[in-house]
């Protein structure tokens, strides 16, 4: 009987931890969902009978949503080409060779993920004003490796470091190049910490907003600045902001439901220390 | 000879961007804080000497706001390595539903900062949301965008939904990799939860513990995205953090370098703790 009720109020206790985390995105969901009077209503609607779309329909199909979504997409992707190959080139190189400058140089692809992104913008405003990159995908293509570059180069050493120097060696002694032993034998064993990699540098890139706020304006606004936009003089249109805000969350809740237990797992790793 | 190229031809791409997006705009950044120089007077920039230093240090709206900042990084450090440590204890136990715990637990992890704000917007705003309709109940009136306490707490309780999944993730796997055969042998002796929990648990895990509490504090320094939706830095001064002072100061005046000055000195607040938690995770190690 005892052991009945602890077991109850611990699942009880989980199923408030639970609800607490996913009340603030049911919550944004079911808003999303609402029609202007039901998102006014006192009592608020908890389950939102008649659920309606356009809150959705308005912002992607009139007010052109859709081409900062495709801003985003273009963003992310464009980073994700220019990262991933010169992060695996840069791990390879990080794990494979002991060369002079190699732990600065790792401390220093640290201090650039630890710098405070606020103070960049000043300096990367006028760099790509100067260069006429400003609204275009190319400022943020590049802007994002700042950040993304030292991520990606860590999950991909971690991975390279896991794979035994005697396959390679092998291979040596039978008249391979580097680039040969690169592309046929390295690259492939590490796939798995290079398609984390790519799927993190994507996630980051997509979920960014301080710079996309200020190195875009019209022509290349991606759809994390485009939620600031619901907030007007006359006050905010709430359903909209809602609706929005949901489709930029789809790509990191897909990525949490799918790699959860990689994540405990990769941080168990403890690659981040030191 | 070639063997010596080789790794720097492989780092060389990395190497070139990390040094145009980090070195570059750092020293870009210092050379236009010895200048006053505003976008939009369109002036040409003049020389300043250390003026723009000086009056930083003289402005009160920068000083409280790093002030503020290091209170709202204190406060979410302990509660989130608190926290979250209790968070981990639950999730190390095994049960039905574990997995499910986790997975949304992850969630908030997942998404963009800016989402997290307007999450949170639409929950606290007094005429939609469902916080002051449920604090209403027992008679607090809560509006955050007149009452600044309210303001600071609520960012402070977004920015724990945001961050004690990390610190909990961070502090699990730190008790998975306890060897379990230490944990029997203290049964065998007879410890009990309390025994266990001074002499083996923390002990095991205090550089996790360490290192959880230094991520956190130096990322909350940066806290901007979620802040600047769910309140604009406001009502008043309430909640104008760090990265938010200097974002408004930058983008409504323009004055460059000014601007700059802001950034060097906040960039090297950062540093100088980054440098402290490299230490500190040195010693530790030894």
């Amino acid at each position: 009987m005892m052991q009945r009720i602890t077991s109850i109020s611990f699942y009880l206790l989980v199923a408030i931890i639970s609800l607490i985390f996913l009340f603030p995105i049911y919550w944004t969901i079911i808003t999303s969902l609402k029609s202007v009077t039901d998102i006014f209503s006192r009592p608020p609607i908890l389950l939102p009978y008649n659920p309606v779309l356009e809150n959705y329909y308005r912002p992607f199909f009139i007010e052109g949503y859709t081409k900062l979504f495709i801003n985003s997409l273009i963003a992310s992707i464009g980073n994700v080409i220019v990262v991933i190959p010169l992060s695996t080139l840069a791990a390879y190189a990080l794990s494979r060779y002991k060369f002079l400058g190699a732990n600065t140089f790792q401390f220093f692809a640290l201090t650039c993920r630890m710098a405070p992104p606020a103070a960049f913008i000043v300096p990367y405003y006028l760099m790509f004003r100067s260069l006429g990159l400003l609204d275009t995908p190319i400022a943020l293509i590049i802007a994002y490796t700042i950040f993304n570059i030292p991520l990606a180069i860590w999950i991909i050493k971690s991975g390279f470091d896991s794979i035994p120097y005697e396959v390679e060696e092998s291979a040596t002694i039978d008249g391979a190049s580097l680039t040969a032993r690169l592309i046929r034998i390295s690259i492939p064993l590490c796939a798995p910490s290079i398609a984390a990699a790519t799927i993190l540098v994507f996630l980051f890139a997509w979920n960014e907003y301080l710079f996309a706020s200020v190195l875009t304006g019209f022509n290349a606004r991606t759809i994390t600045t485009g939620l600031t936009a619901f907030i007007t003089e006359v006050g905010i249109r709430w359903g909209e902001m809602a609706a929005v805000s949901v489709v930029c969350m789809i790509p990191g809740i897909i990525l949490v439901i799918f790699l959860q237990k990689y994540i405990v797992k990769g941080l168990s790793l403890g690659g981040v220390r030191g | 000879m070639r063997k010596k190229i080789t790794p720097w031809i492989l780092i060389a791409g990395a190497l070139i961007l990390l040094f145009l997006n980090d070195i570059f705009p750092t020293i870009y950044a210092l050379y236009l804080s010895f200048f006053t120089y505003n976008l939009v007077s369109g002036a040409p920039p003049t020389f300043f000497h250390l003026n723009n230093y000086k009056n930083l240090l003289e402005d009160s709206d920068i000083i409280s706001s790093l002030l503020r900042g290091v209170t709202f990084s204190i406060l979410t450090t302990f509660f989130s390595v608190s926290i979250g440590l209790a968070l981990a204890f639950l999730m190390y136990k095994e049960f039905k539903g574990n997995t499910f715990l986790r997975v949304v637990i992850c969630l908030p992890l997942g998404l963009p900062y800016i989402t997290i704000g307007s999450m949170w917007k639409l929950m606290c705003n007094p005429s939609i949301g469902i916080i002051p309709f449920l604090l209403k109940n027992f008679g607090i009136s809560y509006d955050i965008s007149s009452n600044g306490v309210q303001a600071f707490i609520t960012t402070l309780f977004m920015d724990l939904w945001h961050w004690i999944p990390l610190t909990a993730l961070i502090l699990l796997a730190a008790l998975t990799s306890i060897p379990k055969h230490m944990l029997e042998a203290a049964e065998v002796d007879g410890a009990n939860m309390f025994q266990k929990l001074r002499y083996i648990y923390l002990p095991m895990i205090s550089g996790d513990l360490l290192f959880a509490a230094l991520i956190r504090f130096m990322d909350s320094l940066r806290i901007f995205d979620e802040v600047w939706m769910l309140t604009g830095g406001g009502p008043g001064t309430s909640t104008r953090y760090m990265s938010i002072a200097l974002y408004s100061i930058v983008l409504k005046r323009w004055d460059i370098g000014y601007g700059a000055a802001i950034s060097m000195f906040f960039a090297y607040f950062i540093i100088f703790f980054s440098w402290i938690t490299n230490k500190i995770l040195q010693v530790r190690r030894i």
